[in-house]
């Protein structure tokens, strides 16, 4: 079959060609100087360099180790300013916990440890916009566009001197930062695991008023003895972290936390029994848990539950994107998990499911 | 028996000379939660990634309760190294028994403009500088059931009506709070 000259003249005109890659969302991700690969952490709309106006990006390392951190600006046309795998916007190893500032500009008022140069073609960013890449998304940052020659002066010293302007900018994340607290960012790979499917029942119900909310993990499973529960009536916490697809990768949707030791009430929150332990909070005080039961035995025998309810209980948005990955451990210690796949029911309101 | 003793002694100080103690607890992740004065243990509400007191800019928290109880809430803030620089526990940016309804503010240092019910003393951890470059902080409670606003603000002006005065406003601008489940 022959395709007329006229219809390819019209395709050609009509610009049926592929697009030419730009902008935050399909500009490729850099390699930072460590030969490490940057990942996407957060977008941001509205950078700008102009008429001494900088653009300042805050951010905190919430993971485990040292990430290389990362800023890349765009022009208005969507072509990046700067290359962070030559070192311009990017700062390596910032170690866990630390705080570090990259900007568009020095400016009087703020700190950098970073400052972007331009690189050609772009000379400007008057209508900008940005993205913080790391190589590991667990960064929490701020934004502000800065006034870059004004500083906060006391107005009883100078009654002329302008403080700067100052604007916060929304961030906008890929996925949600780590939350802060015991469970790990990603579900750990060596949990006990039901020895059948459908030994481990998931429920959460997200109700209104909140003080309807409920929990309840069950599980039975592997021979587990009494001394692997570790002495939560003193040293061990134990937490619940569930995990679903968010993102397209395993995020931590919900953490809850039952502390070593402590007093519940009038009495002792956890109890020694000669099969385990158990835990009792009826003012839901730590995250909403009402309950905890560790019993050791043989294999199918070993039972675990998890209530809580109330408006303290931490609640993830409903529905869930399964697989969805339900753990309880202590910290650094055994841990035991459930993977469910095919809920039963996963609305807005409900989930409920039994293990894979 | 004895020989065993000592090289097992003599090899856990040669470990411990050589840094292989695990990381040191640091910034808003890691570093235990506290527990209030009143023996009530806090959860972790929010990460606040940008706390800034530096050339006369300040960082003001205000939350509001929103359970259907009172409770306790505080605010920690870490410098650039990580470094945990108030304490929540001896009193420091705590406010116990906040009641249903009820707002308060929480600030690095007192400002012209705002209103605060508390502000921080920075103790001598980390930077042992009395600024936050490059801060953070994490709002602490005893329940999740609280919502705040933090902003940067100017310490040293106030607005003015500008028909009498020409003192300029001040510096002011929302950081961005991030809410943990």
């Amino acid at each position: 079959m022959r395709i007329p000259h006229s219809v390819l003249g019209l395709a050609a005109t009509l610009c049926l060609v592929a697009p030419a890659r730009g902008g935050v969302t399909d500009t490729p991700l850099p390699t930072f100087s460590d030969g490490k690969a940057a990942q996407l952490v957060a977008l941001l709309p509205g950078v700008i360099k102009k008429n001494q106006l900088d653009t300042d990006v805050i951010c905190t390392n919430l993971a485990p180790a040292a990430v290389d951190v990362g800023l890349e600006v765009f022009d208005q046309n969507g072509v990046r300013g700067n290359q962070v795998a030559s070192g311009n916007g990017a700062l390596l190893a910032v170690g866990p916990g630390r705080t570090v500032t990259i900007a568009t500009g020095g400016t009087a008022v703020l700190h950098e440890d970073a400052v972007i140069t331009l690189e050609a073609p772009v000379t400007n960013l008057a209508n900008g916009s940005g993205r913080v890449v790391a190589t590991d998304v667990h960064l929490a940052c701020t934004a502000l566009a800065v006034d870059s020659v004004h500083t906060v002066v006391d107005p009883r010293t100078c009654p002329t001197c302008k403080p700067p302007t100052l604007a916060g900018l929304h961030l906008t994340y890929v996925a949600p930062p780590t939350p802060s607290g015991p469970c790990p960012a990603t579900p750990s790979p060596a949990c006990r695991k039901p020895p059948a499917p459908g030994r481990a029942l998931l429920l959460l119900q997200d109700r209104s008023p909140s003080s309807l909310d409920t929990l309840i993990w069950k599980w039975t499973g592997t021979g587990t003895a009494k001394a692997d529960f570790g002495d939560p009536t003193t040293t061990a916490s134990y937490q619940l972290c569930l995990y679903d697809q968010t993102g397209g990768t395993a995020t931590l949707r919900l953490a809850a936390v039952a502390p070593a030791g402590g007093t519940c009430g009038s009495l002792p929150c956890w109890l020694a029994s000669t099969t385990g332990f158990q835990y009792a909070d009826p003012t839901l005080t730590h995250d909403g848990l009402g309950r905890v039961l560790l019993k050791a035995g043989p294999p199918g025998a070993a039972k675990l539950l998890v209530q809580g309810r109330g408006s303290r209980l931490p609640r993830p948005v409903l529905p869930l994107t399964p697989p969805v990955t339900v753990q309880l451990s202590t910290g650094g210690g055994v841990c035991w998990d459930a993977v469910y796949t095919k809920p039963i029911t996963n609305d807005a309101a409900n989930f409920k499911a039994k293990s894979d | 028996m004895m020989i065993r003793t000592v090289a097992r002694i003599g090899i856990a100080l040669l470990l411990s000379t050589l840094g292989y103690a695990g990381p040191a607890a640091a910034g808003p992740t890691d570093t235990p939660l506290p527990t209030f004065s009143d023996g009530r243990p806090a959860v972790s509400v929010y990460i606040a990634p940008g706390v800034i007191k530096n050339n006369n800019l300040e960082t003001d928290f205000v939350c509001t309760n929103l359970d259907a109880v009172a409770v306790d809430i505080g605010l920690e803030v870490f410098d650039e190294t990580g470094a945990l620089r108030n304490s929540v526990a001896a009193g420091s940016g705590a406010f116990l028994n906040v009641g249903v309804g009820k707002t308060v503010t929480v600030a690095t240092a007192g400002t012209a403009e705002l209103h605060e019910d508390q502000t921080l003393t920075l103790n001598t951890a980390g930077s042992g500088l009395n600024n936050l470059r490059n801060g953070s902080g994490r709002v602490v409670a005893t329940s999740k059931n609280i919502a705040c606003t933090a902003v940067v603000a100017d310490k040293l002006h106030t607005v003015q009506d500008p028909a009498v005065s020409s003192l300029p406003p001040p510096s002011l601008a929302e950081i961005q709070l991030i809410k943990l489940p």
